[in-house]
């Protein structure tokens, strides 16, 4: 179904992929509504959003997300005629999903390829040239969306959807079957069997949903942040793993002042790469001191942070220091993989200086991997660790993961893992929709609803899904009807 | 193919009536498209094979169903006839679904075959713009060339010459037809009666797509001959209902018997007997071309594509009240007369049954529907219109829907009206129609209430509502049921507002009555309004809580308590059937040219300028059109609007 006006689209309209800003636009009726929930100004000098004069701005925070600048166009006077505002926040890619994840929550839908051009066209800001440019655009973006609908139908995502709600389908065929064609009374056997089909659905539609974080992965990259104390190596490992020297790599402690990016491809995976200054604790340098808040931004963006410790550890209070940031990444939810650097220094070292044991007794839980800065091997396993990491979908280490021989090729493991995963924040959002509309009508199953009320609900929740898939759920559900059950006097 | 000009001028060439609208076929199709046009003014000629079978129910002796008990009531509340004429034959009567829920609520009804079709001649026979007319039809008279062709009359067997500038063709089953029962091949119409030919000829001359599509029916058996006592029974309802408006709340209608059906179950040795011998089904042997529903599969396909079951349901019914013939629903078949009758041993109760007509599978030839308007007008060609099974649809409400569409939009052509369609929102007979020309089918199709995106929306209680405003402004509903039509309107919209006034407080009396329902006392002052929204209540258990309650007609309490019951969720369909209008309100101009759209994609382009829907909400149903190519097609439209 396309909305027209009902309802508020969201996109970013700067380009994918790391920068320093991006800015998130949202339009339509409920605009000022969903920032008033989300910003918080920083100074009561600014209005709050919904109060807020077109082309003004303010400055504040974005829930609890980043720091932002928002912009506010009034309608009409913006540029899709409706009520406009921007929010300009940090470009990490995690930051740039989670106020996009923000705003779709909070009711905004994701814009479809030239909604907000179209909108404006509707909306009289543009004259029939500009237009004529639009469509265009328009027209060579849909057949590009058109040829990636054909292959997901083809494959990939429709196909796990199919799997996955193939119960959904037949639990709503039998409820369909029951109101078209049994002449019978209901039965209490049908809605007890009926209640355990929708269980069973909402449990494997809540699979898919949690599969998104992976598939995000997949389609926006790996986003790696290495840390820990300055000189540890930390620059060395983002140098082998890239090929080349980008970061410079000496023995003085916090050579490396500012973070340095790297993207990188793995396997065809992009993965981006984050080598932070050394987090040395109370550093009076202020430029150093910028660049450890930087490394403190880059560490909540992270996907997966390695952290690397090296002989010698440092004294008992930085040491302490460093326990509790490793604590924090933890509680804030990162994957952490404890890099135990300059392994060829080991053999020479005491017991109590040597980071393996170290590792051990105070981080028994996290994985580690051993490494030595010219060792192949080493690089290799690091390597299938973050291929594996990647492609198994669900951001946790298992056995199986760090199980690898060093001799191994670093090799794909079959694109069944990726077929599984949602990689899109649209489809994430229909797949949640549908979680939602599944548990009601299984709620309404048991709290006594007639049926055809039950059925109201997961054909909604079955029309969502096939915005994914593009089917027709009437026709598919016909067919399953037909198939299943024997019809007919 | 002739024009009206050419025909004329053969020698002999005799022009035997001429009327402002043909109707050909006086099945239930033709029968509503006769007496529509007719009513509203029009001189109508109604040609029938036979007088003597005219409405015919050759298939199951009943009207409504699931879903389609809905477009009956459909039917009557635009003015149409078959409620009414139902009404007057019901020999049982039953509500299916009475407990899963208001939107699939259906009534149903076993007629009294012979006392229909005799209703249904007096009721055509009293039209006085309509005349009946005994001929068969072979041939269409058409003026022009390619592209822009247009109606002008009809050619009958005999060669005399009927002329009209809108012409109807509601040949059902009739045409091209052949009845197969075993390896026994016949031309031949359902009941022994003659099958149209030379009318399909006309119809591929036209370059109309054609196919042929099979259905069948069950063996008919003396009553005597059944033994009943071993079989189950299933009595009508008690409080039988009419289908019509017109005769709702009327305490002196009754049905005209109350009669019962009989439930046994084929066996195994029933499944074994069809096993052995499945190399003797047409179906199965290549005899049977035809493509068969599968919502009514015959026995034998039962038990092939369902060989896990290993007994299936027979129901016998009562046909009429001058018959003791009893219809066998569930053993339809096209197995030879042998392995029928040796099936009958196998079915408990059938033993000795006395087979009066055998099972037969017919095959017909039908237009593929996706060549029409929606008004039901072929595309390109002027003032023709097509309805009932001809357009791929089973079943005599679908075709009695489709007729009555088909006469009023004759009529509106003729009046230089918009044609009249009713949306997929607005009843099951848009779903009907906008499945049919926008979707097509691949089989006899039968309209389901799954078929409906807003089911909750399209009740039984309600189709008054829905379309008589409708049926008044087309001029088929007599001012008095117009009246009676708000009076009813404006006593469910009062009673609501009363409801919602009148409190109720916690009283002795008040938790008795809650308790004694399985409902929880009362904690603060309620409204009855609210009361009667919790599932375990309904409008007639509050009755001693509410003592200003006035007395109001049963139709009008189940409104109401409908209405308020489900609010939440009408409203949710009712938000989805806006959306849903707005596309649908995006008219698409005939003259768009889909090659030169950029952005759409191939197929689309293809599919829309074969199909050319009429608006964008249409296009968007069509298979092959993606919601890319509507985005694409809704930016165009701005641009050629502006």
């Amino acid at each position: 179904m396309i909305d027209m006006d009902l309802d508020t689209i969201a996109a970013f309209s700067t380009p994918p992929g790391e920068s320093g800003l991006a800015v998130l636009r949202i339009s339509g009726p409920l605009a000022a509504s969903i920032c008033d929930r989300l910003f918080v100004a920083s100074s009561s000098r600014f209005k709050k959003p919904s109060a807020m004069e077109g082309y003004t701005l303010a400055h504040g925070y974005w829930g609890s997300i980043d720091e932002v600048v928002l912009a506010c166009f009034r309608a009409p006077y913006s540029y899709t005629g409706e009520d406009v505002y921007e929010i300009s926040c940090h470009g990490g890619q995690a930051i740039r999903q989670a106020v996009l994840d923000s705003v779709l929550a909070a009711g905004a839908r994701a814009a479809g390829p030239g909604e907000f051009s179209r909108r404006a066209f509707f909306n009289g800001k543009m004259d029939l040239t500009a237009a004529e440019a639009v469509m265009d655009m328009i027209g060579a973006q849909a057949e590009k969306q058109a040829q990636v609908a054909y292959r997901q139908l083809t494959g990939g995502v429709s196909r796990v959807i199919h799997e996955r709600t193939d119960h959904l389908y037949g639990a709503l065929a039998r409820l369909e079957m029951l109101l078209d064609w049994d002449e019978e009374e209901e039965r209490p056997e049908d809605r007890e069997l009926l209640v355990h089909e929708l269980e069973h659905s909402e449990h494997e539609l809540r699979l898919l949903a949690d599969s998104f974080a992976g598939g995000r992965i997949i389609r926006e990259g790996l986003a790696v942040v290495i840390a820990g104390s300055p000189n540890v190596g930390k620059s060395s490992i983002l140098n082998a793993l890239s090929g080349r020297d980008r970061a410079i790599v000496s023995n003085i402690p916090g050579t490396t002042r500012d973070t340095v990016e790297i993207d990188l491809t793995l396997n065809g995976y992009l993965v981006h790469l984050t080598d932070t200054a050394g987090l040395a604790i109370d550093s009076q340098d202020p430029i150093e001191r910028e660049g450890i808040m930087r490394a403190e931004n880059a560490l909540r963006a992270a996907d997966l942070v390695l952290w690397v410790l090296s002989p010698p550890l440092p004294p008992e209070d930085e040491r302490l220091q460093e326990e509790t940031r490793i604590e924090r990444c933890l509680e804030e939810g990162k994957e952490l993989l404890l890099i135990l650097g300059k392994d060829d220094l080991r053999p020479t070292l005491p017991a109590e200086e040597d980071p393996a044991y170290y590792a051990a007794e105070r981080f028994p839980d996290l994985p580690t991997l051993t490494w030595s800065d010219r060792s192949e091997d080493d690089l290799h396993r690091l390597k299938e660790i973050l291929v594996r990491f990647i492609e198994g979908g669900i951001l946790s280490f298992t056995e199986e993961t760090l199980s690898v021989t060093s001799h191994e090729q670093v090799k794909s493991h079959g694109e069944g893992h990726s077929h599984g995963m949602l990689t899109h924040a649209r489809h994430k959002v229909a797949v949640d929709r549908a979680v939602e509309l599944v548990g009601r009508a299984r709620a309404d199953l048991q709290a006594g609803l007639s049926f055809d009320l039950v059925a109201i609900s997961l054909k909604e929740a079955l029309t969502e899904l096939s915005t994914i898939t593009g089917e027709d759920v009437s026709e598919t559900l016909i067919e399953k009807i037909f198939s299943r059950f024997c019809i007919g006097k | 193919m002739l024009s009206l000009a050419e025909a004329r001028n053969k020698e002999n060439a005799f022009v035997a009536g001429e009327a402002d609208i043909i109707v050909v076929g006086a099945g239930h199709a033709g029968c509503e498209a006769a007496l529509a046009a007719a009513r509203l003014g029009r001189r109508v000629l109604l040609f029938t094979m036979t007088l003597d079978s005219l409405a015919n129910l050759p298939c199951n002796p009943n009207i409504g169903g699931t879903a389609k008990g809905q477009m009956v009531r459909e039917i009557d509340a635009l003015g149409g006839e078959m409620g009414r004429l139902a009404d007057r034959h019901m020999i049982q009567y039953r509500m299916l679904n009475a407990t899963k829920g208001p939107a699939v609520m259906s009534p149903r009804a076993q007629m009294d075959r012979t006392g229909y079709q005799r209703g249904m001649k007096e009721v055509l026979e009293s039209e006085p713009l309509l005349s009946l007319i005994q001929q068969e039809i072979t041939g269409l008279l058409v003026a022009g060339v390619k592209g822009k062709r247009k109606m002008e009359g009809v050619v009958a067997a005999t060669g005399s010459l009927y002329v009209a500038s809108e012409v109807i063709l509601c040949p059902g089953t009739f045409l091209d037809a052949r009845v197969i029962i075993g390896d026994s091949v016949r031309s031949s119409g359902p009941d022994q009666l003659a099958p149209a030919c030379g009318l399909g000829d006309a119809l591929t001359a036209l370059g109309l797509p054609t196919r042929r599509f099979k259905t069948g029916t069950p063996g008919r058996f003396h009553r005597r001959s059944v033994d009943l006592d071993q079989m189950e029974l299933q009595a009508a309802d008690r409080d039988a209902r009419p289908f019509s408006f017109e005769h709702e709340d009327d305490p002196s209608w009754r049905p005209a018997a109350e009669l019962a059906c009989y439930i046994t179950w084929t066996t195994d040795a029933t499944k074994q007997l069809l096993s052995d011998n499945m190399d003797r089904s047409p179906l199965y042997s290549g005899v049977i071309e035809g493509v068969g529903p599968r919502y009514c599969p015959s026995i034998e396909d039962k038990i092939v594509k369902f060989p896990s079951h290993s007994r299936h349901h027979v129901f016998l019914e009562p046909t009429g009240l001058d018959t003791q013939e009893m219809y066998a629903s569930g053993l339809s078949t096209s197995m030879p007369e042998e392995i029928q009758r040796a099936m009958l041993k196998t079915v408990p109760g059938m033993e000795n049954a006395e087979m009066m007509r055998p099972a037969y599978a017919i095959e017909y030839l039908c237009v593929d529907p996706t060549v029409l308007e929606l008004s039901l007008e072929v595309k390109g060609i002027e003032g023709l219109f097509l309805a009932g099974q001809i357009n791929g649809s089973s079943g005599y409400e679908e075709a009695a829907a489709q007729g009555l569409i088909a006469g009023i939009n004759a009529v509106r052509k003729q009046r230089g009206e918009e044609p009249l369609i009713i949306d997929r929102s607005e009843g099951y007979i848009g779903v009907l129609i906008d499945d049919l020309v926008t979707k097509g089918t691949n089989e006899p199709y039968r309209l389901m209430t799954s078929r409906a995106e807003y089911r909750l929306l399209l009740r039984q209680d309600n189709a008054d509502a829905r379309l008589s405003p409708i049926g008044y402004e087309v001029g088929l509903l007599s001012e008095e049921r117009w009246q009676r039509f708000l009076e009813k309107q404006r006593m469910i919209d009062g009673e609501k507002e009363r409801l919602s006034e009148v409190r109720v407080r916690k009283s002795k009396l008040s938790d008795r009555i809650l308790q004694d329902a399985g409902s929880t006392p009362l904690k603060s002052t309620t409204r009855l309004y609210d009361l009667l929204k919790r599932p375990e209540l309904n409008y007639e258990m509050l009755a001693p809580l509410d003592p200003e309650r006035q007395e109001l007609p049963p139709s009008v309490q189940e409104s109401v308590e409908i209405q308020i019951r489900y609010e939440g969720y009408l409203r949710m369909e009712r938000d989805r059937v806006e959306r849903f209008k707005k596309l649908e309100h995006k008219r698409l101009p005939s003259e768009i040219d889909y090659e030169r759209i950029r952005g759409l994609r191939l197929e689309a382009r293809q599919k829309l300028s074969e199909r050319r829907p009429q608006s964008i909400g249409q296009a968007s149903r069509i298979s092959g059109v993606s919601p890319a190519d509507i985005q694409v097609l809704l930016v165009y439209m701005e641009q050629w609007n502006g």
